[in-house]
């Protein structure tokens, strides 16, 4: 049987995994860390949907996984995808920053040391580094319906809210639809309470993803599988 | 004063000239030297730190001291640099690393003393005019800092502000400014003032005459111009010296309606002309010949691209050579190494690194467990 849904993604898929049982949903889950597709492991695949390079047990993982679909690739027009990638920015905006670059004219303001990096510079920096993460989505958006879920804006405001932005603008820019619960579900919030992230502090958990699950259930971006 | 006849032979020696050097006779300094025995052309009067911090600015001749201050692993101060871990060919995509800081070049004295003003908050930053190019915006102080220029108003002011602070931090932190005259040629706006580094309408903006006003500065305006522009500087950073030099590479064109050749030689001859005599007049201020050595006789033009413009990397290196063999680093190292700089990258590497590792078992035992 097909499951409502496969969520694929990085770290912050725990918590859309979390929000789907919530609601019921049967979906599976392919989640790699962050650093996997920052190193360019996980790879789209003409036939299995999805690839990971040089890791023998995720590869299993993946063959048994189109075995339960029937045959079918990971990525297909059978099976909505709920994705979360490339938004794992522990690896850029630290870097990115070293100098004392800022995004925000808050930030520059506050802090005289400060330099500020335009968007485009921003955009160019994102390019550069997450090519291979909108590549992949490009091609997972093309074959199947996916959405792509951004995770909670922890730090509005700072280099890692920019980021994500900027990214977001980035995938939307070749076609991936996206689901941003900070511009619907928490657009009249400061940031994100406390108690919806986990004690890891850069997470969304279980309770959000309930609610970003929710939500993307009342905007008929996924549903339970008619009979 | 009528010249006397020598009494006899041995008088003959006893002259002003008689104890003088190779290098103050063109036939052996010159003629007979050659290209290659050109020796002595300059020598800084100056005992730098042997870590002394270099700031760069001005025409396009400027970026190539940049670079050779890099490559040779000298203390060129970069004021603004690029993001950490910008690709190289990003940062040059977004003029990073060209300058001390991201000023774009620097034609004219008048264009150096707007951006010491700002910096030294005597001019309002925001008041330079934004260029409307397509559904872009356009910096008229440096209208291709940014390969596609800038999203809105916010990000270019910003950007800006930027590029005034890596200035400010640029002088502040330097001990030796080193700044390429170019141009006497320029434009300004008719009513506020505002020069431009190009004529509007060419790279970028709309030309309108009846506001913009070509400008070819003589002597005095540009001999007023440097010192404003240093007092100001000297008032940030008393310690600063002032290296000027004068590019070899001519006009593009002329808006003079003198023939390109002809004005040329006027702007060089003039922008040489007050670094010479600048240098005379104050200790903390010197010149080194980048011009003579390119555009002297000995080179026979042989240092220029086909395009009789364009200076060969030859010709940059030839140049370069001359002036590290006339500076003096002798003096001990007056700044401490950035050991803090050095700490946050190490401890950020280290977080990253222990974030992977994290990440990387997290991994490992989502597939146990399934």
């Amino acid at each position: 049987m097909l499951p409502d849904g496969l969520i694929i993604g990085d770290s912050h898929c725990t918590a859309l995994k979390a929000g789907c049982d919530a609601h019921g949903l049967q979906t599976d889950m392919l989640r790699f860390s962050g650093n996997f597709w920052h190193s360019g492991h996980v790879l789209f695949h003409a036939q299995h949907g999805v690839w990971v390079r040089g890791l023998p047990a995720m590869q299993a993982h993946i063959l048994a996984m189109r075995e339960k679909f029937g045959g079918r690739s990971l990525i297909s027009r059978d099976i909505p995808v709920i994705a979360s990638m490339g938004y794992h920015m522990g690896r850029i905006v630290p870097p990115f920053g070293m100098n004392g670059h800022v995004t925000a004219a808050e930030a520059f303001a506050a802090d005289p040391d400060s330099s500020y990096a335009s968007d485009a510079l921003v955009d160019a920096y994102v390019a550069e580094f997450r090519a291979g993460h909108i590549r992949m989505a490009q091609r997972m958006a093309r074959n199947s319906p996916m959405v792509m879920v951004v995770p909670p804006r922890l730090f509005p405001g700072s280099n890692y809210d920019r980021f994500t932005s900027v990214l977001s603008r980035r995938l939307a820019s070749v076609g991936v639809r996206l689901f941003d619960p900070a511009q619907t579900l928490f657009a009249d919030r400061q940031g994100l309470a406390a108690d919806y992230i986990t004690p890891d502090g850069v997470h969304g958990n279980d309770r959000y993803g309930a609610e970003v699950i929710g939500q993307m259930i009342a905007q008929g971006m996924i549903g339970k599988r008619a009979a | 004063m009528p010249l006397s006849s020598p009494q006899n032979p041995d008088q003959k020696a006893v002259n002003p000239y008689s104890a003088l050097p190779p290098q103050a006779f063109w036939r052996s300094g010159v003629a007979e030297a050659g290209l290659y025995g050109l020796n002595n052309l300059w020598a800084s009067p100056w005992v730098l730190p042997g870590d002394a911090r270099f700031s760069t600015y001005g025409s396009c001749f400027a970026q190539h001291i940049s670079r050779a201050l890099v490559a040779r692993k000298m203390n060129w101060l970069n004021g603004e640099p690029a993001p950490g871990r910008t690709p190289a060919k990003l940062a040059e995509t977004f003029n990073y690393g060209v300058f001390s800081a991201r000023t774009g070049n620097i034609y004219t004295a008048a264009q150096l003393l707007a951006h010491v003003r700002m910096a030294a908050g005597d001019l309002d930053m925001a008041s330079a005019e934004i260029w409307q190019d397509g559904d872009r915006l356009r910096d008229s102080l440096r209208p291709a800092i940014e390969p596609q220029g800038f999203a809105d108003a916010q990000d270019l002011l910003l950007s800006r502000a930027s590029m005034v602070r890596g200035f400010r931090r640029s002088v502040m932190g330097a001990d030796v400014f080193v700044f390429t005259l170019g141009l006497t040629e320029g434009w300004e706006h008719a009513q506020s003032g505002q020069c431009y580094p190009l004529c509007p309408g060419t790279v970028a903006g709309r030309f309108d005459p009846a506001l913009h006003v070509f400008r070819n500065y003589q002597y005095p305006e540009i001999r007023t111009a440097l010192d404003q522009a240093f007092a100001m500087m000297w008032a940030m950073n008393p310690n600063l010296r002032v290296l000027l030099t004068v590019s070899p590479v001519p006009l593009t064109a002329t808006a003079s309606g003198d023939h390109v050749l002809v004005a040329t030689t006027y702007s060089k001859s003039t922008l040489r002309a007050v670094a010479g005599d600048m240098a005379r007049s104050d200790p903390r201020i010197d010149y080194f010949p980048s011009y003579e050595i390119i555009m002297g006789a000995p080179t026979r033009s042989a240092f220029f691209e086909p395009n009789l413009r364009s200076v060969a990397a030859q010709g940059v290196d030839f140049v370069m050579g001359h002036f590290f063999r006339g500076l003096n680093m002798q003096a001990p190292a007056i700044h401490a190494p950035d050991l803090a700089a050095d700490l946050r990258a190490r401890s950020m590497d280290a977080a990253m690194a222990a974030e992977e590792l994290v990440c990387e078992e997290m991994t490992l035992e989502a597939f146990n467990a399934a």
